[in-house]
């Protein structure tokens, strides 16, 4: 233990970064689903303000992991629609009482919606004189009073009552104190603000509203009030002003829709869910509060009190909206009750992106799609093969699924209006790829008039357009390559304008990386990964994951001599100067820095390929190419100390360097391969002291060893997993080094030596019990008539054992 | 008589004559109680030695001063309990042999806001979130302290306040902070309703005004106060050992922190020295900004230390204090106290006359 101090601190770090997926739940490591969700079909394209709450892939409603991973749900909302309109009711305002006024829009949006209340009294005097807005209404007494009455209303109904005190005793009369016990502190359920303070700004606000001659004001007045009410719990205070003061504006006015939301709480049950109705149709911003304020266990009774059947397809709008499972048949019931809907877009692009995670998912992650999660969860963890069968048999349940959504639209086409044709033709285009109806795809495409299509239609269309040409050949053409590259340029110089083309990159990556290591082009493929900031390789968790993980993982060395000849080569094409540049350093949007493919860690990894294959010379040619200074890292100096060719059977990551000798892997191969080299001139004790140190210098390059370096790109803590690809029973069995052992065993008469082999292949192997070979040590010692003294103390004693190495050393 | 002998004898009327001197020296040194305020919002005390509670038991100190809350009013809240303290408290009240008097800053914006009709209810809220710390050490204090720089406008509302507390939990004792204003203009500022005050020597000049080199402490601004050497009620003193920042937004003041927050800012704050104690934020991130600041703020700090303790410890002379009196040290921040040697720190709780 003591001589395994130094690597301690690696040790550690190694367990760390590379824990396997497989516990990551357990030990708090999650990948958030949007992390890996495959979408390439842009949820955008319907431009339906509101909805975006409700877009199948969050990634792009929160503005993408890499702006703020600890995001709150509503901390990134986009600005809702009606702060714009807002601003511009209350310029009109200020026009009308002064047509020549200075207000800028921006004062007005900043006084509204970026001043916290404490700080728009605090700072009124500086305001009054930087704020065009504030500067207006200064000299305004009613305008004044109703942003003053506003802001303290928002502070209460933002901040519970700082009086109401967990821990403070109570004086319940004179002199009468109580202790109490309580020292912790909860809240739950809406603010609760200061009641006293609350009651005396609705006391004042009332009166300015019954003094207010102008419906602008009196409007927002009570507006402000049915909001104080609804916080107050005073569903009188909420139904009295709402009433008198708003119910009477038209169904339109967000106003009174936000109004509406507050008095809802006078409602209960199904005809609580019909009033959403409106608010949902009216108020893009509340449309995701609508949706959770709706109870979806009384859709048929909600549905019975609808009085049209525009406002039932509503109620289903709402219904289908949040769900992650099929809604095909709400889909059904909306187009057959109003083919008009302004939602059914929208609608169906969810149900698209659905079905990429569902199939798509499976062929282009290593995640695979959503679902397995939660097959795993429902079936265990344990349970491979269960979840493996489960998730085949899903994969043809989605692909029916797809078939039917397919057909559902293709078949009501015609109803859903010709406006929206072209839009519905890319969704069908779509939808035949994910089908593989490659032929059906172009007709769709072909259909379309690009004219017609909003900016992201019409990059959608290239999008589905290049999947559709990558997939249709037998092998990815140049031609195919370079419109993928144009399109991956294009996605890039636009992205600060639609930020949503950032994950249809990256997922467009993943795409064409996966199609070219299928179709010929591995070395490109496996490049291309590099590319994507998005997880596709099940060993990426909290940023470890990358380019080379996977080429480790899946190429094969031929892969990697051509990835390394494609970074050399001169007068690259547009596509291989785009997988060549650099690539992301994590897979994941932690991380946005680039660094240059690294050539040496290629190298390094091809010498790992020919070490599992015990082409020592080939690993050797491969790492003499590598620079000097790459044996720095601070993963390789760790093992400069060891000496691979002694081994404690006991502990294979004992450094036993008792010669004091320094090692990276070149000058090991080489000792090895010289080891070799002399062991078959020799013979007799010299011959077996030699293959008894290349059978340590093999133990040391295996799972148990301290030079596994040699042929893994990474350790893991436990054994990988018996389905995993680079399960190598020469890495976790060491067999090699078994042999040698046994060779060893062959040419020798020493009793030390003897001891040592008999003790290594005894404790060695210890492992793995049902693959021990049967040596029954007293039959050896017997039929050489050598001592088994040595080997007899050794089990018993430690000290003798490092006695007998040194008498080699 | 030998030469040695010779020698011994007037070594030792050497030291009689210096004896005698300083017997003649009509100076006279008065040790105090110990006292320090904790100002931070963050109580932790435990039977664990750290680093406070080493200093409390090196120099013997007897009471602490723990600031429980401030009251304030902003016109978007109304009147409301801020920086309320957190308590984490694993000790035995009983085996410790300090004090606790809790402590509640007011301000003085407060009693200009708080309606007659109001304030029996308000000083029922007060005491109860005072006596908070009771829920965590299971002892009742013996004493509560007011802190507010009252004004001749809110005299009345704040004595009246004070009455209103005796009134609700008479079975404790009270006092008020006094600034060195109202102990020299009495007469119209009033004495409160109290046991007794601690006068507080520092924060003699308005800190809203960014220009004032140390608003925290001058000689010559205290000594103006200190002309009269008598007050109608037992008498204790604070001094000055601590920093503050105040942070001034589009050139106003906004708030000030009871702490040095240079050293402690998030590294993604970015500032631009201005002078040696002022700094101007040039970014601060939205998120995981403790201290709510915004680029373009000014950040101004005060630090009271060896020199200004020093100076204020000067002052005790002339004031009537007695052996009764606490001198209490403002406040327990180790940053800054461990910058002072032992020795002045002793100093400081002496009164020379």
């Amino acid at each position: 233990m003591k001589k395994l101090k130094p690597l301690l601190p690696f040790l550690v770090n190694v367990f760390l970064v590379f824990w396997p997926p497989k516990n990551m739940s357990s030990c708090g490591f999650v990948i958030y689903k949007e992390e890996y969700r495959f979408w390439t079909f842009d949820p955008t394209i319907s431009s339906q303000p509101g909805m975006q709450a409700f877009f199948y892939s969050m990634d792009f409603y929160h503005k993408g992991f890499g702006s703020n991973f600890s995001y709150t749900e509503d901390e990134l909302l986009p600005e809702p629609d009606e702060f714009e309109e807002n601003v511009k009711a209350w310029k009109a305002y200020c026009n009308k009482l002064s047509p020549n006024n200075n207000v800028v829009e921006l004062d007005i949006f900043n006084i509204l919606y970026k001043t916290e209340p404490t700080e728009y009294f605090n700072l009124y005097k500086t305001l009054v004189r930087t704020n065009s807005f504030v500067q207006f209404f200064d000299t305004k007494p009613m305008f004044k009073k109703y942003i003053e009455i506003a802001k303290r209303i928002e502070y209460q109904c933002n901040n519970w009552d700082a009086w109401d005190c967990y821990d403070c005793p109570k004086i319940v009369g004179e002199g009468q104190v109580v202790a109490v016990e309580n020292t912790y502190s909860w809240h739950d359920g809406a603010v609760k603000p200061n009641e006293k303070v609350s009651k005396q700004i609705a006391k004042e606000a009332t009166v300015f509203l019954h003094e207010s001659h102008n419906s602008f004001l009196r409007e927002r007045f009570a507006f402000q009030l049915v909001r104080l009410g609804f916080y107050l719990q005073d569903s009188l205070m909420v139904a009295n002003y709402y009433n008198k003061y708003l119910s009477n504006l038209p169904n339109s006015n967000w106003i009174k829709n936000a109004a509406a939301m507050y008095e809802l709480n006078n409602y209960k049950g199904a005809e609580k869910n019909v009033r959403l109705v409106s608010i949902f149709e009216s108020v893009p911003h509340l449309r995701l509060a609508c949706e959770k304020a709706f109870d979806h266990a009384l859709l048929e009774a909600s549905l019975l009190l609808c009085k049209t059947n525009r406002e039932k397809a509503l109620l289903l709008v709402m219904h289908a909206s949040h769900k992650h499972i099929e809604m095909l048949p709400i889909l059904e019931q909306i187009v057959e009750l109003n083919a008009a809907n302004e939602f059914i877009p929208s609608l169906v692009i969810r149900e698209i992106n659905k079905l990429e995670d569902w199939i798509l998912g499976a062929a282009y992650t290593e995640f695979g799609s959503s679902k397995r999660e939660q097959l795993l969860y429902d079936l265990g963890w344990d349970e491979k093969e269960k979840v493996a069968n489960a998730v085949k048999s899903q994969l043809q349940v989605d692909r029916q699924y797809a078939q039917k959504v397919y057909a559902f639209l293709n078949n009501n086409l015609s109803k859903l209006g010709s406006n929206q044709s072209d839009f519905f033709e890319l969704c069908l285009a779509h939808l035949a790829f994910i089908n593989k109806q490659v032929e059906v795809v172009d007709k769709h495409l072909k259909n379309i008039h690009l004219a017609n299509l909003n900016e992201a239609g019409k990059t959608q269309f290239l999008v589905s357009k290049l999947m559709v040409s990558i997939s249709n050949s037998d092998s990815v053409s140049n031609e195919s390559k370079e419109d993928f590259a144009k399109v991956y340029t294009y996605l890039l110089e636009n992205e600060e304008t639609w930020p949503q083309y950032k994950n249809i990159r990256y997922d467009l990556c993943n795409f064409m990386a996966k199609e070219c290591i299928n179709r010929g082009a591995a070395a490109e493929g496996f490049l291309l990964y590099g590319q994507s900031n998005k997880p596709y390789a099940s060993h990426n968790l909290m940023g470890i994951s990358n380019m080379y993980t996977h080429v480790y993982k899946y190429a094969e060395p031929n892969d990697i001599i051509q990835m390394l000849q494609l970074l050399q080569k001169p007068n690259k094409s547009e596509f291989e100067q785009l997988v060549s540049g650099n690539i992301y350093e994590y897979a994941n949007d932690y991380n946005e820095q680039k660094l240059p493919v690294s050539k040496d860690k290629l190298r390094d990894i091809l010498s790992m390929k020919w070490v599992q294959q015990d082409k020592l010379k080939e690993a050797l040619l491969v790492l003499k190419q590598i620079e000097m200074n790459y044996w720095n890292n601070e993963v390789y100096s760790d093992f400069k100390q060891d000496d691979p060719f002694w081994v404690s059977p006991n502990d294979g990551h004992d450094p036993l360097n008792l010669r004091g000798v320094q090692y990276n892997k070149v000058t090991f191969l080489k000792e090895l391969i010289a080891l070799k080299t002399r062991a078959q001139k020799l013979s007799g004790e010299a011959k077996a002291l030699i293959l008894y140190k290349i059978a340590n210098a093999y133990y040391s390059m295996g799972y148990a060893g301290k030079y596994w370096i040699m042929q893994k790109n990474y350790q893991l803590q436990d054994r990988e997993y018996d389905n995993d690809k680079d399960v190598n029973p020469e890495y976790y069995q060491a067999q090699r080094a078994r042999y040698y052992y046994k060779e060893a065993l062959k040419y020798s008469s020493d009793p030390k030596l003897l001891a040592l082999i008999l003790f290594a292949l005894d404790h060695g192997f210890y492992e793995f019990p049902g693959k021990r070979d049967k040596i029954v040590a007293k039959d050896v010692f017997k039929s050489k008539s050598v001592s088994p003294n040595f080997y007899e103390q050794l089990s018993g004693n430690c000290n003798l054992f490092y006695e007998l190495i040194e008498t080699y050393n | 008589m030998n030469q040695i002998t010779m020698k011994w004898m007037a070594g030792l009327c050497f030291l009689a004559i210096l004896y005698s001197l300083w017997m003649l020296n009509p100076r006279q040194q008065i040790s105090a109680q110990k006292a320090v305020y904790h100002w931070k919002t963050n109580f932790y005390w435990s039977a664990e030695p750290n680093d406070v509670r080493k200093f409390l038991n090196a120099h013997g100190i007897q009471k602490l001063y723990i600031k429980m809350l401030d009251v304030d009013y902003s016109k978007a809240s109304g009147i409301l309990p801020v920086s309320k303290t957190s308590f984490n408290y694993y000790s035995d009240y009983k085996k410790d042999s300090i004090e606790f008097v809790p402590v509640v800053y007011l301000s003085n914006e407060v009693f200009k806001r708080m309606l007659p009709q109001d304030r029996d209810e308000y000083a029922k809220k007060v005491l109860s979130h005072v006596l908070r710390i009771q829920t965590y050490t299971h002892y009742w204090p013996k004493e509560i302290q007011f802190d507010c720089d009252w004004t001749v406008d809110t005299k009345e509302a704040y004595f009246d306040f004070i009455i209103r507390c005796k009134k609700w939990a008479p079975q404790f004792s009270y006092s008020s902070t006094l600034r060195l204003y109202p102990y020299k203009y009495r007469e119209k500022l009033g004495v409160p309703p109290v046991n007794r005050v601690m006068l507080m020597l520092y924060n003699l000049q308005n800190a809203k005004n960014m220009a004032n080199a140390n608003s925290l402490f001058s000689l010559q601004e205290a000594l103006k106060y200190l002309k009269r050497k008598d007050y109608p009620l037992p008498m204790d003193v604070a001094l000055p050992v601590f920093s503050w920042t105040i942070i001034f937004r589009n050139g106003q003041f906004y708030r000030v922190i009871s702490d040095n927050i240079i050293p402690k800012l998030d590294s993604e704050v970015q500032l631009k020295p201005l002078t040696n104690n002022k700094f101007l934020v040039e970014f601060s991130p939205r998120n995981f900004n403790d201290y709510d600041l915004k680029a373009g703020d000014i950040l101004k700090v005060e630090t009271c230390g060896e020199k200004e303790l020093v100076q204020a410890n000067s002052l005790l002379k002339i004031l009537p204090i007695t052996q009764a009196s606490t001198v209490a040290l403002f406040d327990l921040d180790m940053n800054e106290l461990n910058k002072i040697s032992y020795e002045k720190i002793e100093a400081a709780f002496t009164i020379s006359r």
